[in-house]
C-alpha cells in the first residue's frame, strides 16, 4: 500500500523522537531500568541483564534504520514488534493486578496503566504508517516545513497526554488514600 | 503569498501555541497535585496496617549475633529496610541510608533480608554495612508481605507501624522518615489533616 511520502516522514520523525527518548531514559539509569524490567517478572533473573541490553540495542538499531530510507520499512516493522512487546508486557502485568510496579518509562516513576497500553497501540499504528511504501512525489520546501511543524505538534501532544495520565494516577492515589484513611 | 498560504501559516502557529498551552496547563495541574499530596513511597494494601501494632520478632543480627527486636516498646523509632544483594536499586540507596543514620538521630535502622548467610556476609563486607544490624528472616518479610524490594517499614517507639512502602529513590526513602517527623502517620493522615484544615 502506498502512502504520501510526507505522512511517512512525519511518522518516522515521531518514532525517532519516541525511541531516542526511550534510549536516553534507559541509559541514563541502566540499573534502575534493569530493576524495573526484572519487576515485570517475565524472564528468569539471570536473563534480565542481557535482555535489557538487547532491548536498548534494538531501539538504537530502529532509530538508525528509520533515518536511512532503504532500511526504513524494516526498522518500522521492528518498531511495531517492540511496541507490541512492551504493550503486551504491561498488559500481562495489569491482568496480574500488578499496577503498582514502576513502568520503567524513565522520569520520576510511573505505575502501569491501560493508558500506556493504548499509547503503545497508537504508536504501533504510526509505525505501521512508516512501514508503508512512499508514493511517487518529490518533497518540496513547504513539505519539509510541515514535517518539522507536525513532529513538534505530535511531540507536544504526546508529552501533554502523558502528563494528563500522570495527573490522573495522582488523582486516583489521593482518592484511594481518602477512602481508606 | 496567496491567502491559503497565509491561512496555513497562521493555523500552524495557532496549533503549536495551543499544544504548548495544553502541555503547560497539564504540567501545572501535576505540580498542584504534588503540592497537595506528595506520592511518597508506594503503599501496598496487604500486611500490618498503618497505626496497628507491629508483629513482634526477636531476631539476631548476622555476624555480631546481637539481639534485634522488632515491634517491642523500645522508645526509639525503627526503620526496617528490606533489601537483597541482587537488587540494584537497594545498592543505590545504601549511601542514602548511611547518611540517614547520621542525620536521623531518633531512628534505629535495621537491614532485613532472607536466604543463605554466606552470600549476605559477602554483601555486608563488600558494601561496608557493619554499622547496621543485618537480620535474615523470611518470617519478617512474610509478616509485612514484602513482595518487592527495596521496601521500608517505619515503627515508632511503641512498636506501632507508622509508615511503609516500596522505595525507588531518595525522595521516597526520606518520605518514610518525614511521615514520622511531621507527626502524621502516613500520606493518608497528612491528607486527613489537609481536609480538616
Amino acid at each position: 500500500m502506498q502512502l504520501d511520502p510526507l505522512v511517512i516522514l512525519i511518522a518516522c520523525g515521531v518514532l525517532i523522537a519516541v525511541f531516542v527518548r526511550a534510549i536516553w531514559h534507559k541509559l541514563s539509569d541502566f540499573d534502575v531500568f534493569k530493576a524495573s524490567f526484572a519487576d515485570y517478572e517475565l524472564l528468569p533473573q539471570s536473563l534480565v541483564a542481557p535482555a535489557a541490553l538487547i532491548l536498548v540495542l534494538a531501539e538504537a538499531a530502529i532509530v538508525a534504520g528509520l533515518v536511512v530510507p532503504l532500511t526504513r520499512p524494516a526498522a518500522a516493522i521492528g518498531a511495531i514488534l517492540l511496541l507490541v512487546l512492551y504493550g503486551g508486557a504491561i498488559a500481562v502485568n495489569l491482568r496480574r493486578g500488578r499496577y503498582l510496579i514502576d513502568c520503567g518509562c524513565g522520569g520520576p516513576g510511573q505505575g502501569l496503566s491501560w493508558f500506556l497500553v493504548a499509547r503503545n497501540v497508537i504508536l504501533a499504528v504510526i509505525a505501521a504508517m512508516a512501514a508503508m511504501a512512499p508514493g511517487l512525489r518529490s518533497i518540496s520546501v513547504s513539505d519539509a516545513l510541515i514535517l518539522g511543524l507536525s513532529v513538534v505538534t505530535v511531540w507536544l501532544l504526546i508529552l501533554a497526554s502523558e502528563q494528563a495520565a500522570a495527573n490522573d494516577a495522582h488523582r486516583q492515589f489521593i482518592r484511594n488514600s481518602r477512602n481508606k484513611g | 503569498m496567496d491567502a491559503f498560504t497565509i491561512a496555513l501559516i497562521l493555523l500552524w502557529a495557532v496549533v503549536i501555541a495551543l499544544g504548548i498551552v495544553v502541555l503547560a496547563l497539564a504540567r501545572q495541574i501535576g505540580i498542584l497535585f504534588e503540592r497537595v499530596a506528595p506520592m511518597g513511597a508506594l503503599m501496598t494494601d496487604s500486611g500490618p496496617k498503618i497505626g496497628e501494632a507491629s508483629p513482634k520478632f526477636a531476631l539476631q543480627a548476622l555476624g555480631s549475633g546481637k539481639p534485634v527486636s522488632v515491634g517491642a516498646q523500645t522508645g526509639r523509632s525503627l526503620l526496617i529496610f528490606f533489601l537483597s544483594p541482587t537488587c540494584p536499586v537497594c545498592k543505590k540507596l545504601l549511601p542514602v541510608l548511611k547518611s540517614a543514620q547520621k542525620t536521623e538521630k531518633g531512628f534505629d535502622i535495621v537491614l532485613a533480608s532472607d536466604g543463605d548467610a554466606p552470600k549476605h556476609e559477602a554483601f555486608i563486607a563488600s558494601h561496608k554495612l557493619d554499622q547496621f544490624p543485618y537480620v535474615l528472616s523470611s518470617d519478617l518479610g512474610m509478616a509485612y508481605r514484602v513482595s518487592r524490594l527495596p521496601y521500608g517499614v517505619v515503627l515508632d517507639g511503641e512498636g506501632t507501624v507508622r509508615a511503609k512502602g516500596l522505595i525507588n529513590n531518595r525522595e521516597q526513602l526520606e518520605s518514610l522518615f518525614n511521615a514520622k517527623e511531621m507527626g502524621v502517620a502516613s500520606i493518608q493522615g497528612f491528607l486527613d489533616q489537609v481536609r480538616e484544615a
